[in-house]
């Protein structure tokens, strides 16, 4: 396995590469494993959070978005890190949100899991 | 960054998050480092892992439903445990969490997620030092007091000895002709490990060694026997640990505390500076410290009494730098000498030794 080479701005990068396999010590293994993990939690995390929304729980649904936050940032996905901070925030000031917040959130969820997937059947060399 | 061998005696350390994916690296770098990890989901789980298994060191996470790390530091630190746990809490680059609460919970370190595998390495190697300092320094002067408690005269004799043996040994550092060889980690070494000179004491059968008067020439032999015992004792530790410095200079201490600088000491009759340094410096601490304590055949010597002895043993029994070590720093002798006096430090042995009678306010100046 080796890790995604990419011509993008770091900004532009779903996931940071560089970062995660520094926080892996290097080890390409580890990375896998990190992957395959965030990958799971982010399925009961998206679907927990379209629960939350849709039962109106305001409170539930910022408790999701910390947790998406934390996860996303451990495997150094900081681009979701930044939407599911950006949802956080807006339901802790006024227990609303807009829908914008979500699409963003779903968007890059599928974005990561094409990805991941990818990256796990040896599609990015 | 430095990968350890797996240290199967170091206890495991405890991680707890809620987050499958956060405690899942967490445990696979530390795993991959070498650092022995078991893992909580939460709060509860692993309050009860705290409390039945072997943990000194805890990474938790801040926020957590149900029971927060916080609240977590909190209950750990309200049941008393068998050793110290050190608390570290894991938090959020973007949340301005109340330190103060953390500190005040008890927490010991902090470190915001996502972790730096450099940084927590670091921070875990000095979580890690600190929590086997804290066991040693305990240990040692456990150890030395169990010797101790066989004979309730000696009262507060090791806390004395291991203030005058700081207090010689720093003067030395400031001499040029031991500036090479006594530096601070010197002077604090030997206050950590003089108190455990006598603890071949433990090997000297009651009848000798609690014996009220002097002792015969056959009961003499006998107790010297205690540097022998000490030695061999303490040289085992240093064969399982021999990287532990500070166990060779507490075996040296407890095999030459009793030699004399002119050969006519025991257990080897070593002479001049074959005698450990460090053996040499406690000779002078315990000596004095004996002269100036009662015991059930003598009263205490008055502090006069006792540096006439220290002046005359100048060169036969005692090193003369040592000697001299002692008499530039008189009065801080005297001052350890009251403050640690053996009525104020342990009352209670007014009532277990009813023969003595222990001076109670400054030392006599004549006797």
């Amino acid at each position: 396995m080796s890790l995604q080479q990419t011509h993008a701005l770091a900004e532009e990068q779903s996931i940071n590469w560089e970062t995660l396999k520094s926080r892996c010590i290097g080890r390409l293994d580890l990375v896998e494993k990190a992957l395959n993990r965030f990958q799971d939690a982010l399925e009961g995390d998206l679907q927990s959070l379209e629960e939350a929304v849709e039962t109106l729980n305001s409170e539930e649904v910022a408790r999701i978005a910390h947790r998406i936050k934390g996860t996303s940032l451990t495997v150094s996905a900081d681009r979701l890190a930044g939407f599911a901070l950006n949802l956080e925030r807006q339901v802790e000031a006024d227990s609303s949100y807009d829908e914008a917040s979500l699409a963003d959130i779903r968007d890059e969820c599928c974005r990561l899991s094409e990805l991941i997937s990818h990256h796990r059947s040896g599609g990015i060399q | 960054m430095i990968i350890h061998d797996r240290d199967t005696s170091q206890s495991p350390i405890l991680l707890v998050d809620d987050d499958p994916a956060c405690l899942g690296m967490l445990s696979d770098v530390l795993g991959a480092l070498g650092i022995p990890v078991e893992t909580a989901r939460d709060g509860n789980e692993a309050l009860e892992m705290i409390y039945q298994g072997d943990f000194r060191i805890v990474l938790s996470d801040w926020q957590m439903p149900g029971m927060s790390g916080v609240e977590l530091c909190r209950r750990v630190r309200q049941r008393p445990l068998s050793g110290y746990v050190y608390f570290i809490l894991l938090t959020s680059l973007d949340r301005q969490h109340n330190l103060v609460s953390g500190l005040r919970a008890g927490a010991d370190d902090f470190i915001t997620k996502p972790f730096d595998p450099e940084e927590l390495h670091i921070r875990l190697r000095a979580a890690n030092r600190i929590v086997s300092l804290e066991s040693r320094n305990v240990i040692i002067f456990a150890l030395a007091k169990l010797a101790e408690s066989r004979d309730p005269e000696t009262g507060a004799h090791l806390e004395r000895m291991r203030e005058y043996s700081r207090l010689l040994a720093e003067d030395l550092s400031h001499q040029p002709k031991y500036a090479d060889v006594v530096d601070a980690d010197y002077v604090r070494t030997i206050y950590l490990t003089s108190p455990l000179h006598d603890i071949g004491k433990v090997g000297i059968p009651d009848h000798v060694l609690l014996k009220p008067g002097k002792l015969t020439a056959e009961e003499f032999e006998i107790m010297k026997q205690h540097t022998l015992v000490g030695f061999h004792t303490l040289d085992a530790a240093v064969r399982e640990q021999p990287e532990a410095a500070y166990l060779r200079f507490a075996r040296d201490i407890a095999c030459s505390h009793h030699e004399k600088f002119d050969g006519s000491g025991y257990p080897y009759g070593l002479k001049g500076e074959d005698i450990p340094l460090c053996g040499r410096i406690v000779a002078v601490a315990d000596v004095y410290d004996a002269l100036t304590t009662a015991r059930v055949y003598k009263d205490a010597f008055s502090h006069e009494k006792a540096c006439q002895i220290i002046r005359e043993g100048r060169g036969a029994h005692f090193d003369p730098d040592i000697v001299d070590a002692f008499f530039r720093h008189e009065e801080e002798i005297v001052d350890i000498n009251q403050r640690l006096n053996d009525a104020l430090v342990y009352p209670e042995l007014l009532q277990m030794s009813p023969g003595v009678s222990f001076p109670t306010g400054p030392i006599p100046t004549t006797n």
